[in-house]
C-alpha cells in the first residue's frame, strides 16, 4: 500500500517534470506569426493620368444618349454623355503621429518614394510560400469532434495533490463551460469563399481571476494557403477578438490547475 | 414596328394613299411625334379615297383593318410556356394566309409576346419561338417568307397590365402587324 | 515497474498534455464598430464644403457602407466624443470598449495648399489596441466620395479578409410610365445611389446592361430602330456600336473576364444560340448549336468555362460547357426550372433564378451542380449580378402586379435590403471596383 502510494508519488513528480520539460520543447519550436504586421498599400493603383479636376455633376436629369433610330449599322456620332471619369484617388501614407495638420499635409506630401519600398517589402513578407507550404501540412479534412480527453485528466489528475482530484466528467464539464462562454463571443468570417475546412488554434493563458495573462498566442492553422493569406489572417483575429472580448471567464477555481493555460481550436465548419 | 406606329398605318391604310410606303429601316422615332404636323384630308370625306382600281376589290386593301375582317383576329394566343398552335390559332393564321396570297404586296411582321412570368432573356427567346411558329405557320400556307419578319418583345410589351391568369393568357400572343399595304 | 510507468507517462504526456477545446459553433451578429467624426484641425472652406463638415460625411459615408454590407453594426457616432487630431494616431480606447466596438475606423480631412484633399484612414482593434491599417489619400475635391469610399474598402478588406467592394458602380434600367407601354432608359450610379445620371432617352427600349471587367464600357440591348440587338457603349466617350451584323435578335451580351470577348444569344430561325463575339477583331463564333434555348452565358472567372440556360433537356436548366462550346454538362435539377445563371467572380458559386411553385427567387449553387441554396423568398426576384468581390448579389424584385426595384443580398441568405433608385428600377449589374 505505502508502497504503491510512494510510487505513485514518484510517478506523478516525474509526470509534472515531464509536462514543464515538453511544454517547455514546445514553446521552444519556433512559431508562426499569424498576423504579418502588413500595410496593405498594394491595394491602390496611382494612375496620375486618371486625375481629373472637373466635379460630376450630381443631377438626375437625362443626357439623351439613346443610340436611337440609326439609318444604318454604322457607329453613331454622339456627344458624350456627363458620364464623369471617376475622380482618382490618390493613396498616400500617412504618418504615424498627427501633431498640426500643416505638418502632416506636408509630410504627405514628401512620402512618396517611401511608400514604393514599403509595398515591396511587405509584398516579399507577404508572399512567403515558406508559411503557406507549412501551414499546408496540417490536415484541412480532420473530422471534427470531441477531443478525447481522458488520457490528459488521467495524467494530471495523478499530478496534482491528492484531496482534489478531478475526474473526466469534470474535465467535460469545464470544456463545456468555456466552450459557452467564448462561442457566443466569436463572429467567425461565415460566407468567405474559404471558411470550410479553416480551423485556427490559439494558446490561452489566464490569470486566477479569468482575465488573459497574456494575449492569445497562434498555435496553428489549417486551411490557409497562399492565395488566402489575408483571409486566413482575418479568421485568426476574430478567434482572438472572442477571447478578449469574453474575458474575464468564469471558471471553477479549484480547477485553476487545468485553465492557467489551455487550447482553443476554432473551428466553424458545422456552422452555415 | 412599335404599337405607336400602328394607328398611324392604319390611317395611311384606310386613305389608301401612297404614303404608307415609307420603309420601317428609316423612320425615326421622332417622326411619330411630328406626324400630327402633317397635313391630312379630313376624314369625313371618304369620297376622296381613291378608287381601289389596282386591287380590284372593295375592300380597303392592304391594311391592318383589312386582315382583321378576312381572318378574324391578327391576335393569336398561346399556353403557359410554349409556342405550339392550337385549333383557334391556326384558324386564325389559316385566314391571315389566305389574306396575304390575295394581298401580294403585303409585307407584315409577326410581334412574339410573353406573359410576365419567366426571365427576361428566356421570354425574349420564347417571344421569338412564338413569332416563328406563326410565320412557319403561314409559309406553308403558301407566304412568302420574305414577306414576313417576326420581332420577339418578351414580355416587354404586355397587351394589358395585370398579374392574373386572365392577363397572361391575353399576353402570350403573336401579332400579325400590316407593314406595308397594297 | 517503475520505468515501464514512466515510459508509458512519456508517451502519453505530449500528446495530451494540455486542455485543447473545440469552438464549433459562434454567433453570426455583424461586428460592433466605432466610425467617430473625422477630425480636422480648423476647418477649411473647399469647393467640396468646409472640411469639418467632410469630416462627419466622409465618416458617414464609411459608416453606411460597413452597415450596408451586413457584416458590421456601426455604433451612433453620438456615443462619442468627435476624436481631435492627436486621438487619431492614439486613440482612447477606454470610450470605446465601453460602447462595445470591437474595431475603430478613424481618420482626418485636411485641405492642402494646391487644392486637394488629404483624407487618412486608421483602423484599430478596440481590444487589442493594435493598428490594423493606416492609409492616406489625396484627391481632387471631386473625389472625397471615392476617398471615404475606398477608406471603406480598406477596413472591410483588412477585418474580412475578403477584397472590398464600395467603391464601385451600378448601371440599370430606369423603369416609368404604364407596364403596357413601359419607357427604359440606362442609369448609371455609385454603388450606394450617389452620383445617379441617365444614359439613354428612353426613346428606345433598352434591356440587360452589363460592365465591362475592364473598361469603361458598357453592353446591353436596345430596340432602336426595331432591330433588338446587343450594343456597347462607351460611358467615359459616350461613343455607341452595334455589335455584329446578325440578321436577326442578339441579346444576353456579357463580357469575359478580361473584356476582350462578349458572349451573347443570337436567334435563328426561332431559336436562340450562343456566340462568343471578339470585340477587337469583330468576328464571332457560333459555341452552341440545336433545336433548343440556349441563352444567359457568363464566364467563369478563368475564361475557360461558361455557365449558360437551355431548354435542351426540355425545360430551362442550367448547363456548363468549355469556352469552344464543347463538353457541356448539365448542373441543375431538381424541382422546377432555373435561368439566368452567373458565375461569381469569386469562382465558388453561380448565382441564380430558380423557378418554382409560380416564384422566382434568387439561388447559389456550385459550379460542379452540388450546395443549390435559395437566397430569397419573394414573388418575382430575377437576374442577379455579383459585387465584384463575389459576395452580394444585386437582383430586381417585382412585386406581384407591380412595381420593380433593386435589391441586393448576402451570399449566406442575409441582408436582404433596398438599393434606392429615383424610379422603377430592374436589371442591374455590378461594375468592377473602380481605378
Amino acid at each position: 500500500m505505502t508502497e504503491r502510494n510512494a510510487l505513485l508519488t514518484a510517478g506523478g513528480l516525474h509526470l509534472a517534470l515531464l509536462l514543464l520539460l515538453s511544454l517547455g520543447l514546445t514553446r521552444a519550436v519556433p512559431r508562426m506569426e499569424a498576423s504579418p504586421d502588413v500595410t496593405p498599400v498594394e491595394f491602390l493603383d496611382v494612375g496620375a493620368e486618371a486625375v481629373v479636376t472637373r466635379p460630376p455633376e450630381p443631377s438626375l436629369v437625362a443626357a439623351p444618349r439613346d443610340p436611337g433610330p440609326l439609318l444604318s449599322s454604322e457607329a453613331p456620332e454622339i456627344a458624350p454623355p456627363d458620364v464623369p471619369t471617376p475622380a482618382a484617388v490618390e493613396p498616400d501614407p500617412v504618418p504615424d503621429d498627427l501633431s498640426p495638420q500643416d505638418a502632416i499635409a506636408e509630410e504627405v506630401r514628401r512620402a512618396p518614394p517611401a511608400k514604393k519600398a514599403a509595398t515591396t517589402s511587405a509584398k516579399e513578407r507577404f508572399d512567403s510560400g515558406a508559411l503557406a507550404a507549412l501551414i499546408d501540412k496540417s490536415l484541412p479534412n480532420a473530422p471534427v469532434k470531441p477531443r478525447d480527453t481522458s488520457a490528459f485528466a488521467k495524467s494530471i489528475e495523478q499530478a496534482i495533490p491528492r484531496g482534489a482530484r478531478v475526474g473526466p466528467r469534470q474535465i467535460a464539464t469545464l470544456e463545456q463551460a468555456i466552450r459557452a462562454q467564448i462561442a457566443p463571443c466569436w463572429n467567425p468570417p461565415i460566407g468567405g469563399a474559404d471558411v470550410q475546412g479553416m480551423t485556427a488554434v490559439l494558446k490561452i493563458r489566464l490569470n486566477r481571476d479569468g482575465g488573459v495573462a497574456a494575449p492569445p498566442e497562434f498555435v496553428s492553422q489549417t486551411g490557409a494557403t497562399a492565395g488566402n493569406q489575408a483571409y486566413a489572417r482575418a479568421f485568426v483575429e476574430t478567434a482572438r477578438r472572442a477571447v478578449l472580448r469574453c474575458a474575464p471567464l468564469q471558471l471553477p477555481d479549484d480547477m485553476f490547475a487545468y485553465w492557467r493555460e489551455f487550447e482553443l481550436n476554432f473551428d466553424p465548419r458545422l456552422m452555415t | 414596328m412599335t404599337q405607336k406606329t400602328l394607328p398611324i398605318l392604319m390611317l395611311a391604310g384606310a386613305l389608301a394613299v401612297s404614303a404608307c410606303a415609307s420603309k420601317k429601316e428609316v423612320l425615326p422615332a421622332e417622326a411619330w411625334q411630328a406626324a400630327p404636323a402633317q397635313p391630312q384630308p379630313p376624314i369625313d370625306q371618304p369620297g376622296t379615297v381613291p378608287a381601289p382600281e389596282a386591287v380590284g376589290s372593295s375592300a380597303l386593301p392592304g391594311s391592318q383593318a383589312a386582315l382583321v375582317a378576312a381572318a378574324g383576329a391578327d391576335t393569336v394566343y398561346f399556353p403557359f410556356d410554349s409556342y405550339a398552335l392550337d385549333e383557334a390559332a391556326r384558324t386564325i393564321l389559316g385566314g391571315q394566309a389566305e389574306w396575304l396570297v390575295r394581298n401580294g404586296n403585303v409585307r407584315v411582321t409577326i410581334e412574339g409576346h410573353t406573359d410576365e412570368r419567366g426571365t427576361r432573356e428566356y421570354n425574349l427567346a420564347l417571344g421569338e419561338r412564338r413569332a416563328n411558329a406563326a410565320k412557319n405557320f403561314l409559309a406553308a400556307q403558301g407566304v412568302d417568307t420574305g414577306r414576313i419578319s417576326i420581332l420577339s418583345f418578351g414580355s416587354e410589351r404586355p397587351a394589358v397590365d395585370g398579374s392574373n391568369e386572365d392577363a397572361w393568357a391575353r399576353n402570350r400572343r403573336a401579332v400579325t402587324i400590316v407593314v406595308t399595304g397594297g | 515497474m517503475m520505468l515501464r510507468l514512466l515510459l508509458l507517462l512519456w508517451m502519453a504526456a505530449p500528446a495530451a498534455a494540455q486542455l485543447r477545446v473545440d469552438i464549433t459553433s459562434g454567433t453570426e451578429a455583424p461586428m460592433p464598430i466605432a466610425v467617430p467624426t473625422f477630425p480636422t484641425g480648423a476647418g477649411a472652406a473647399t469647393p467640396a464644403g468646409n472640411t469639418l463638415e467632410l469630416g462627419r460625411q466622409v465618416a458617414s459615408i464609411i459608416s453606411a457602407n460597413l452597415a450596408g454590407s451586413g457584416l458590421f453594426k456601426p455604433i451612433n457616432a453620438e456615443a462619442f466624443p468627435a476624436p481631435g487630431m492627436a486621438e487619431v494616431g492614439q486613440p482612447q480606447f477606454g470610450a470605446f470598449r465601453t460602447a462595445a466596438a470591437q474595431a475603430l475606423v478613424t481618420g482626418f480631412v485636411t485641405a492642402n495648399a494646391d487644392g486637394t484633399l488629404t483624407i487618412g484612414c486608421y483602423l484599430y482593434d478596440v481590444f487589442s489596441e493594435e493598428q490594423l491599417l493606416r492609409q492616406g489619400f489625396t484627391v481632387t475635391p471631386a473625389g472625397w466620395r471615392r476617398a471615404a469610399h475606398k477608406c471603406a474598402d480598406l477596413v472591410y478588406s483588412r477585418l474580412t479578409g475578403e477584397t472590398g467592394y464600395f467603391d464601385s458602380r451600378i448601371v440599370y434600367v430606369a423603369e416609368t410610365g404604364p407596364r403596357t407601354k413601359r419607357v427604359k432608359r440606362l442609369a448609371v450610379m455609385d454603388q450606394d445611389g450617389a452620383n445617379h445620371r441617365f444614359l439613354t432617352s428612353g426613346a428606345s427600349l433598352v434591356l440587360m446592361p452589363r460592365f465591362s471587367p475592364v473598361s469603361e464600357t458598357l453592353t446591353y440591348m436596345s430596340f432602336a430602330n426595331n432591330r433588338p440587338r446587343v450594343w456597347l457603349y462607351n460611358i467615359g466617350t459616350g461613343s455607341q456600336q452595334a455589335v455584329g451584323d446578325f440578321e436577326s435578335m442578339s441579346f444576353a451580351g456579357r463580357f469575359s473576364p478580361d473584356g476582350r470577348t462578349l458572349l451573347m444569344s443570337v436567334t435563328r430561325a426561332g431559336n436562340a444560340d450562343i456566340y462568343a463575339y471578339d470585340v477587337g477583331s469583330r468576328r464571332s463564333t457560333r459555341l452552341t448549336n440545336g433545336n433548343s434555348i440556349d441563352t444567359s452565358p457568363s464566364f467563369s472567372p478563368d475564361g475557360r468555362r461558361i455557365v449558360f440556360e437551355s431548354d435542351r433537356g426540355g425545360s430551362q436548366q442550367l448547363y456548363v460547357m468549355n469556352d469552344d462550346g464543347s463538353g457541356a454538362q448539365r448542373i441543375s435539377f431538381g424541382e422546377g426550372r432555373a435561368g439566368s445563371p452567373v458565375w461569381s467572380p469569386r469562382g465558388d458559386l453561380i448565382a441564380f433564378t430558380r423557378i418554382q411553385g409560380g416564384k422566382f427567387r434568387i439561388a447559389v449553387i456550385r459550379p460542379d451542380g452540388t450546395g443549390e441554396r435559395l437566397l430569397t423568398d419573394s414573388w418575382q426576384d430575377e437576374g442577379p449580378s455579383w459585387s465584384p468581390n463575389g459576395r452580394v448579389i444585386l437582383f430586381s424584385r417585382t412585386e406581384r402586379g407591380g412595381r420593380s426595384s433593386l435589391r441586393s443580398i448576402d451570399l449566406t441568405g442575409r441582408n436582404d435590403r433596398r438599393i434606392p433608385t429615383p424610379v422603377e428600377a430592374s436589371d442591374p449589374a455590378w461594375g468592377p471596383l473602380l481605378r
